[in-house]
């Protein structure tokens, strides 16, 4: 865990208050600008963040930037303002807490350790990826339906994801669903959809909501960067051969293919769902379909919804 | 044939390779280009072009072949490098037309 | 022979360094890119991996414990995929007049440049899986020199004036001037950034590709591809000499007098068109 807290800002007497009267919390690194700052913050997650938010314009959108990212969200970021900023649309300024620049010297102690303290307490996110889980991921599908917007929920997970972390242990196995993750949300957010959500359930299973529009694009994308990484995850001898050797369910030697990405997709309209659940439900059906073929695929169901007829139904690809 | 970029082309080049959008061949190789298909060529994505003639080199064969030797000056005494020079000094010729 | 001492010292100030500098040219063009509003993963991936600079930034980041799977990425398109499109930005935003190197750094560039390409012509004709990763080997082997330029440039001066004076190799003469070689200090670097153990050993048995055990292939390419990029005469790393070939390294690779005059063409081909953009 870093130790460190970074201070970003031009002033000289703040830079120096905020050195002396935090000297004993941690080590303080200090820039002039935000956007000197992101080759550190890549390297090292830090403690803290304390910035000094209207010094210069690019300021904002850079910290806004940096905090979209799950992997920085929790970085504590504390505020400096001056006596003239009485009004902020915090919605728009990702910062977590602030302190008035003639305050420094006084609260500055007290409020960074209970900022950090404060981030400790943290909102539920998986601990290897740090996407949001479960009770996240069920608001957001509830509030769209509570909206009654239309939206595309996809259900991802992997195959032959169990023989793969008995060959290679689990800390390999880890590192697979980091990089999952990772792909996931750099695919489907650099597709700048705001309306877009990406969840990890747990273990190899993860959820992402999209535009039905954008949808197919995302799987193909997704199933493309996936198929091009995983090989490197592998050994050079089972790299050249395509498969690896492991034991199945009942305990025989078998041979595996290549981890691939099984992805079941279901079109919402708002209308028709009342509960969350609903929607996941026929998400899992259509992904436990796609599991049957081999390699990495998707498949959607795009039939509306009818909630009489379904429950005798087979599900289909449309 | 030498590889130049878009901004450089010039009336008179004559293309070594075919300029494709896509896998759709939109000029064919041996075409000289005109000023009209050149302001074409810029508004597409290439960045640069295949053409017939030989770099300008910036010294001549002798200096180019005199450097060579010095550079392999320390490996005379080895076959396999001296085969590569051997190699080498084959490709510097064919820079100059030889 | 240099002490313990001194070895720490020189490897303590060699970890502390924080940037490589990236080409002059290569200022602008970021600016270009960033007003870009839709910049495709290709392009980025394209222009980083022809900086030896932005190459080290990107794969130090994600081999980074900040992201969790350290030693595991050594190819810039999967790189850029995993870092995604905002931390790219913040990465080339980040880059500034002060990370711009001096000329003696830009032959240096150069030569790395021509080996890359030169490793990606002799792995993709060897049919390896992975031929982006080779040339990325190829980039970086020699960064240990840039670094030795930046931290130790009175040592590095020497060494140079040595090596052009005594007609030797720049190799050969910094073992005069420095505790270590440019070689280990590629490979401390490579180490502390958790960089895969290809692009490791690449870098750091270069010269000596015996000694590499776990990717001696990738070794024995860039430590030809070093020596094809000096017969040619690309660039400058130092001194203009080209050095053995090691026996075993060339038997190994076995590469047929066409396939060697293929990767000349090809270095000549990357060098003509990057030549143009100045």
């Amino acid at each position: 865990m870093s130790s460190t807290i970074l201070v970003i800002s031009g002033s000289l007497p703040t830079v120096n208050t905020l050195t002396k009267s935090l000297d004993e919390m941690g080590y303080v690194t200090v820039f002039n600008h935000f956007s000197s700052t992101f080759d550190f913050v890549y390297n090292e997650i830090p403690l803290l963040m304390i910035v000094d938010l209207f010094e210069e314009p690019e300021t904002i959108p850079l910290l806004n930037s940096f905090k979209e990212d799950p992997l920085f969200a929790g970085v504590p970021v504390l505020a400096i303002l001056d006596d003239e900023h009485t009004a902020m649309d915090w919605e728009t300024v990702h910062a977590d807490d602030y302190i008035r620049r003639r305050f420094i010297e006084h609260d500055i102690l007290m409020k960074v350790q209970l900022c950090i303290l404060r981030s400790k307490r943290v909102v539920e996110v998986n601990p290897l990826t740090r996407l949001p889980g479960n009770i996240a991921i069920n608001r957001q599908i509830q509030s769209r339906i509570d909206n009654q917007t239309t939206f595309a929920l996809a259900y991802v997970d992997l195959d032959h994801f169990k023989p793969f972390n008995d060959k290679y242990g689990f800390s390999r196995g880890d590192d697979v669903l980091k990089i999952t993750g990772r792909l996931i949300l750099n695919i489907v957010k650099g597709n700048y959809s705001h309306s877009s959500f990406v969840g990890h359930i747990g273990g190899d299973d993860f959820i992402f909501i999209t535009e039905p529009a954008i949808m197919e694009d995302v799987c193909r994308d997704l199933i493309g960067a996936f198929d091009h990484i995983i090989p490197t995850f592998y050994d050079q001898d089972d790299r050249q051969s395509g498969f690896i050797q492991s034991k199945d369910r009942e305990g025989h030697v078998k041979l595996f293919p290549f981890l691939s990405i099984t992805i079941g997709v279901v079109y919402v309209n708002g209308l028709h769902f009342t509960h969350y659940g609903e929607v996941t439900e026929i998400a899992s059906e259509m992904k436990q379909y796609a599991k049957k073929h081999a390699g990495s695929c998707y498949k959607i169901n795009r039939r509306s919804y009818d909630p009489e007829k379904r429950r005798n139904r087979q599900p289909r690809e449309q | 044939m030498r590889k130049i970029s878009v901004d450089k082309l010039e009336a008179g080049m004559v293309l070594a390779k075919p300029l494709l959008r896509g896998t759709m061949v939109i000029l064919g190789e041996g075409t000289a280009l005109t000023e009209t298909w050149i302001s074409r060529i810029e508004d597409m994505e290439t960045d640069s072009v295949f053409i017939e003639g030989a770099a300008e080199q910036a010294i001549p064969q002798e200096e180019a072949l005199a450097q060579l030797d010095r550079r392999f000056q320390h490996v005379l005494d080895q076959p396999h490098m001296m085969a590569l020079k051997k190699i080498v000094k084959e490709h510097i010729e064919g820079l100059y037309g030889g | 022979m240099a002490d313990n001492l001194e070895l720490q010292r020189m490897r303590a100030k060699v970890e502390a360094i924080n940037a490589l500098p990236t080409v002059p040219s290569n200022l602008r063009k970021i600016s270009v890119m960033l007003e870009k509003p839709r910049l495709t993963m290709d392009e980025i991936a394209r222009f980083v991996a022809n900086d030896p600079a932005l190459t080290t930034k990107v794969l130090r980041m994600v081999n980074s414990a900040a992201y969790g799977f350290p030693g595991r990425i050594s190819s810039v398109s999967h790189a850029i995929m995993l870092l995604g499109l905002n931390v790219i930005r913040g990465l080339l935003i980040g880059i500034s007049v002060f990370d711009l190197m001096q000329k003696n750094m830009a032959g240096l560039w150069e030569h790395s440049c021509a080996c890359a390409v030169a490793a990606r012509c002799i792995a993709q004709q060897k049919k390896m899986k992975e031929p982006e990763e080779v040339s990325i080997c190829g980039l970086l082997h020699d960064i240990g020199k840039a670094i030795v330029m930046l931290q130790f440039p009175s040592e590095y001066e020497q060494a140079l004036r040595e090596a052009k004076e005594k007609d030797i190799s720049l190799f050969e003469a910094e073992k005069k001037y420095l505790a270590a070689t440019h070689a280990d200090v590629g490979l401390w670097l490579a180490q502390k950034w958790r960089f895969p153990a290809n692009l490791v050993e690449a870098i750091g048995y270069h010269h000596r590709p015996q000694l590499a055990t776990q990717a001696p292939l990738e070794t024995a390419i860039v430590h030809i591809s070093d020596s094809f990029v000096r017969a040619k005469g690309v660039g400058f790393a130092g001194d203009p000499f080209v050095s053995t070939i090691h026996p075993a390294t060339w038997q190994m690779l076995q590469l047929s007098d066409d396939e060697i005059r293929d990767i000349l063409t090809q270095i000549d081909e990357s060098t003509s068109a990057a030549g143009e953009e100045t």
